[in-house]
């Protein structure tokens, strides 16, 4: 019986990429390899653990390779699978890769196989998560005029929501803090956005927010108040459509 | 007829302590004074029976000069207490109204508190909502005030400040105000993504009795003329220059100068022009240059259901005759909540037909996606819908003939007959069989509603189980998998309540 090797990687799509390279590369053949996340460190029996460092040069073979051969649409799908947050995405990915090396960018199309299915899946809930928080992110405004907003998504979507608002605030300068990752996504206006670390963030930005604003919060409170039919009240529909654990951060369901 | 606000110097506005008086012509306009948060509360309550939606919108990209893009998908902001999505502002920029339409709530004859914005306000609050993401844009309607041309004129500033002034991007539904002039419609029309006339009621009898002042030919000719713009526009695009007025398709000036309708709009209701700017316009340039298209997200308009006797089948009708006449977006329809007493209106104990309105959207959807007509859905014979089973399921229990079919053969538009497949799940079907036989485990995977569909399908040639192909023994059958209902609808899926429908159903056809 042959080994297991185990590539043990970082939690990023470089992460990812370079251990599928690695794998790739050993010519151990597929069913021996694996690949794991690093915060994800059961220990089985008859396998051998091996760290990956992530390795811009490959991953950058890998992503073209996947652009080439398997096509846009499959890289969208492997993308969105790294961003969720499912502890055995790496792998998930090498196997699907492994078929879509096999049948190009028909493998899309084999929706009745696992493999693909759960990538179907997966970027299927991650997209409504992103889809979602287009419409559910708040903006507050700082003094100094900044807008700043949390939120606290399940999946990793800071990436993939930042252009959308990048498109329709260009010319304001925001950020949006993911909490529970302690990322943020920073754009000064009319200028490239980026992903920092909220260690990295200069605190002293973070101002008091503007006078103004709970003005508006209380405005907009107002409004949601006033919109709604009485005679058709229905709080459970309402949670169906926007569950609790978005509200965390939205004014018009904060208690005075 | 009244001249356009800014066109004329005529009007005069007289101000004390609690009230404001703005005269155009003979007409007077009194209006307590008020904070904008009260304004707010009276006019998006006045205005919560309105539908808007902006998915089967319009998608266009930002740019660096204004704020905001629009997509089509469609955004959902929030959600009220009656579970209804929220994704504009959605507001009547006045409740004031000279008309006295039965069923509403602003007509002229009852008496409650009026308020009305002004363009700057209605400006201001959807740009600085908008910077908070609270909303994808303005729907903004309203109730007649002084005149249709008047208040088209009133909205239409509050376009050209939104638009020109600030380059504001996002969405923007507005009502196209029956019997204002064509010529203001227009002007709406290349500064508005949606616009809509609402046809309140199925029938022009119905329209007669109970919205006295309106009449169905006013409102089938703004609805006409816009449609017949998204036509002849088509392709089409006006350039118009932030700070030098506006540019019309033929090259003449829409507006003579930017300035005079933003200072009369100012004045008007007497705003002191020099009121600041909120800090978010402060960084924005006013020199751009953007292109217009004419009511890119198309027309949508609204029907009230249950106020007067119409058969769903009438209302279907009408329905498909809009979608077909009027090359409309969307139809949508609001269930009556009785909020006025009046001899010819249903009584003021009245449930709200919640069911039938469910119905009549599901068949809606039938019409628009999966390429039913209307007369295979319901007809003279059967003008009523099914209280029990949805519009589709109903369908297929009536022509069994058709099934079952076989899922790994049958084309795109019979997957999409049957119950339990929508749209989503018959497009994975028809390519997932490119690379494989299916079964019934992979229709699992692929979202198929198998305890609905089984009946109906077969997988390589064979039944899920064995069952009768028999109307009687499917209701049955079916009946015991709830249908997903709305919250409040559910009870009427108990035979009991079912008896309580039926009198209502007495009521509107006996009447
Ligand atoms: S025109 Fe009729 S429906 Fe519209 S606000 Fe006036 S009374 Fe109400």
């Amino acid at each position: 019986m042959n080994e297991i090797q185990v590539y043990v990687c970082e939690d990023s799509i470089e992460g990812i990429f370079t251990a599928i390279y690695d794998a790739w590369a050993s010519k151990r053949g597929h069913v021996n390899n694996k690949i794991q996340l690093e915060h994800n460190t059961e220990i089985a029996l008859f396998c051998s653990y091996l760290s990956v460092k992530p390795d811009l040069e490959k991953a950058e073979k890998v992503t073209r390779s996947i652009k080439q051969k398997i096509g846009l649409e499959a890289y969208r799908y492997i993308y969105y699978m790294a961003l969720s947050n499912r502890d055995d995405k790496a792998d998930a990915i090498y196997r699907f890769m492994i078929l879509g090396f096999h049948y190009g960018s028909q493998v899309m199309d084999h929706l009745s196989n696992d493999a693909v299915n759960l990538m179907a899946k997966t970027y299927k809930r991650v997209s409504m998560e992103r889809h979602r928080y287009t419409g559910f992110v708040r903006f507050e405004e700082l003094s100094n005029h900044i807008l700043v907003s949390k939120i606290r998504p399940e999946n990793n979507i800071l990436p993939i929501l930042a252009p959308h608002f990048v498109d329709r605030f260009s010319s304001e300068n925001f950020m949006i803090i993911d909490e529970s990752r302690q990322m943020a996504v920073v754009h000064p206006a009319r200028k490239q956005w980026f992903i920092l670390s909220m260690e990295l963030m200069d605190q002293n930005v973070l101002e008091e927010v503007s006078e103004r604003e709970k003005e508006m919060k209380g405005a907009w409170a107002t409004f949601v108040e006033h919109i709604s039919i009485k005679e058709r009240e229905n709080l459970k529909l309402q949670q169906n459509m926007c569950p609790l654990r978005y509200r965390e951060f939205m004014p018009e369901f904060k208690k005075e | 007829m009244i001249p356009y606000l800014h066109e004329t110097s005529s009007y005069d506005i007289v101000k004390t302590r609690n009230r404001t008086y703005v005269c155009v012509g003979e007409n007077m306009v009194i209006q307590e004074n008020m904070s904008m948060e009260e304004k707010l509360s009276i006019l998006s309550d006045a205005a919560k029976f309105d539908v808007a939606c902006t998915s089967s919108g319009v998608d266009r990209k930002g740019n660096q000069d204004g704020i905001g893009n629009a997509a089509s998908c469609g955004i959902c902001h929030t959600y009220s207490q009656d579970g209804r999505c929220i994704s504009l502002l959605k507001i009547l920029f006045t409740n004031e109204c000279i008309f006295d339409c039965k069923y509403c709530i602003n007509r002229r004859s009852n008496d409650v508190k009026r308020a009305t914005f002004t363009p700057k306000e209605v400006c201001d609050l959807t740009i600085e909502f908008y910077r908070r993401n609270f909303i994808e844009g303005l729907f903004l309607s309203s109730g007649i005030v002084n005149s249709p041309d008047y208040t088209m004129d009133l909205i239409y500033q509050t376009l050209v400040l939104l638009r020109i002034q600030h380059g504001f991007n996002g969405y923007i539904h507005v009502k196209a105000i029956p019997g204002a002039d064509p010529e203001l419609v227009n002007r709406v029309g290349w500064l508005a993504d949606r616009m809509s006339v609402n046809l309140e009621l199925p029938t022009s009898e119905g329209l007669k009795e109970l919205a006295p002042n309106k009449n169905r030919k006013n409102i089938l000719k703004p609805m006409k003329q816009i449609q017949l713009g998204i036509q002849e526009y088509k392709g089409k695009r006006i350039e118009m220059t932030g700070g030098s007025g506006i540019v019309g398709i033929d090259g003449k000036p829409i507006v003579s100068t930017q300035n005079t309708a933003l200072q009369l709009a100012n004045l008007q209701m007497g705003i002191d022009p020099s009121y600041d700017n909120p800090v978010s316009l402060v960084n924005r340039k006013n020199k751009f240059k953007k292109k217009f298209r004419f009511v890119p997200a198309g027309q949508s308009t609204q029907m009230i259901i249950g106020a007067t006797p119409e058969t769903d089948y009438q209302l279907l009708s009408v329905t498909s005759s809009l979608y077909k006449k009027f090359d409309l977006k969307r139809v949508f329809y609001s269930a009556y909540v009785p909020i006025n007493e009046d001899c010819l209106l249903p009584s003021m104990d009245t449930k709200s037909p919640l069911l039938r309105e469910h119905r009549l959207y599901q068949a809606d959807w039938l019409l628009r996606f999966y390429g039913f007509e209307a007369d295979e859905i319901l007809n003279e014979e059967n003008p009523y819908f099914n209280v029990l089973l949805d519009p589709k399921c109903n369908w297929a229990l009536k022509h069994l003939e058709q099934f079952p079919v076989e899922v790994n053969k049958a084309d795109y538009a019979m997957l999409l007959r049957v119950p339990g497949i929508g749209v989503n799940s018959a497009r994975r079907i028809v390519r997932a069989r490119k690379m494989a036989v299916l079964d019934f485990a992979d229709l699992k995977k692929m979202g198929v509603v198998l305890k609905r569909a089984h009946y109906f399908i077969t997988c390589n040639g064979k039944m899920m189980y064995p069952v009768k192909i028999e109307e009687d023994y499917i209701i049955r059958n079916m009946l015991e998998v709830k249908e997903k209902l709305p919250e409040p609808l559910q009870e009427v899926n108990t035979y009991k309540q079912l008896s309580m429908f039926d009198t209502n159903y007495q009521w509107r056809v006996g009447s």
